[in-house]
């Protein structure tokens, strides 16, 4: 029956997909939508058809005698038999101070590290345009001090070791050789980080004029 | 009635600010570092102290600064130690390779005084 390999493939791709979503709480949708992430749901799905192949090929019924249930008992032993197979590690190398488990895990783990620097990418394009886009107008000088404050004051609850980091940071930028301009958009990046898109968005239109450039003085003024 | 005064939400970040303006601690040596590790990611002591071209003190001293700004982190070893930069380091970097040309000479380094 087609029906079983289509759920035993499915149960593989989904098992993956939850393994990326725990790993990337926070913005599961980016990582889902990723080649590597793709390519990691695919390859358990293609281990659970195995699974069932060998299961089905070897004739083991998984201590199910009922000729409707013993089917769908494969399917669900194949999906976590493979799940089980592929997350196994056979033994540990010690390098340095580093373990490398040796094993199918071993594969597992190196396309999670690539999902992992695709959603990196994938962000850091996100997070440049949108700093970019908030921070277009406003002036360093006037907003280094301000903006942080109006937004640790919206946050409230920051703790003191995040602030006096964060004033650490500022304080680098504020003694930088650099143009205004990247120290501006650092500025905005270090805040993002730390608050969200949302707040900076909010303090950046609330304080308005005061941490916007000057406009230019026209001629003959 | 006595009055209970409460902490600014903010008033930490400005206390350390202003602290770390009037007293700067590393300043162009710690950009340098920012720098030398965007290349490569990580970086050995050794590599990155004649890269960045300043004293050994100052050198140390950016660092530390660095790492209690949470942009570079060090491990232990035995060639004297490996540098990476955080993922907000790694931020940092490439905003800043924006304006940074691939040629350090280009760029002041910063003197003992």
């Amino acid at each position: 029956m087609w029906a079983e390999w289509l759920v035993a493939a499915l149960a593989g791709a989904i098992i993956g997909a939850g393994e990326i979503i725990a790993q990337f709480r926070d913005e599961p949708d980016d990582a889902l939508w990723t080649v590597p992430a793709a390519a990691y749901m695919f390859f358990n799905a293609l281990a659970s058809l195995l699974a069932l192949a060998v299961i089905r090929i070897f004739g083991w019924n998984i201590g199910v005698q009922n000729e409707t249930l013993m089917p769908w008992a494969q399917v669900v032993a194949a999906g976590f038999g493979a799940m089980a197979f592929l997350r196994a590690s056979f033994f540990n190398v010690r390098d340095g101070e580093k373990v490398i488990s040796i094993g199918p895990s071993r594969f597992l783990d190196i396309v999670l590290a690539a999902v992992k620097d695709a959603v990196d990418r994938k962000r850091a394009e996100q997070r440049g345009l949108a700093v970019s886009e908030i921070m277009a107008d406003v002036d360093f000088e006037r907003a280094w001090q301000a903006l942080p404050s109006y937004c640790f004051g919206l946050l409230q609850n920051l703790p003191l070791e995040e602030q006096d980091k964060f004033g650490k940071k500022i304080a680098l930028l504020v003694n930088a050789v650099m143009s205004e301009r990247v120290k501006t958009l650092l500025l905005g990046l270090s805040l993002m980080n730390l608050v969200g898109e949302k707040v900076l968005a909010t303090a950046v239109k609330n304080l308005g004029d005061e941490i916007r450039r000057p406009p230019p003085r026209a001629a003959g003024n | 009635m006595q009055k209970i005064i409460q902490n600014d939400d903010f008033g930490s970040f400005l206390s350390t600010v202003q602290r770390a303006v009037n007293q700067p601690q590393g300043g162009e040596a710690s950009m340098r570092i920012i720098h030398g590790l965007s290349r490569n990611k990580q970086a050995k002591m050794t590599q990155m102290v004649s890269l960045v071209k300043t004293s050994w003190s100052n050198f140390n001293e950016s660092l530390q600064y660095l790492q209690e700004a949470g942009l570079v982190r060090m491990e232990d070893d035995d060639e004297g130690g490996t540098l990476w930069l955080t993922e907000e380091g790694e931020h940092w970097a490439r905003t800043m390779n924006l304006e940074w040309s691939d040629t350090d000479e280009e760029k002041p380094t910063e003197e003992e005084n």
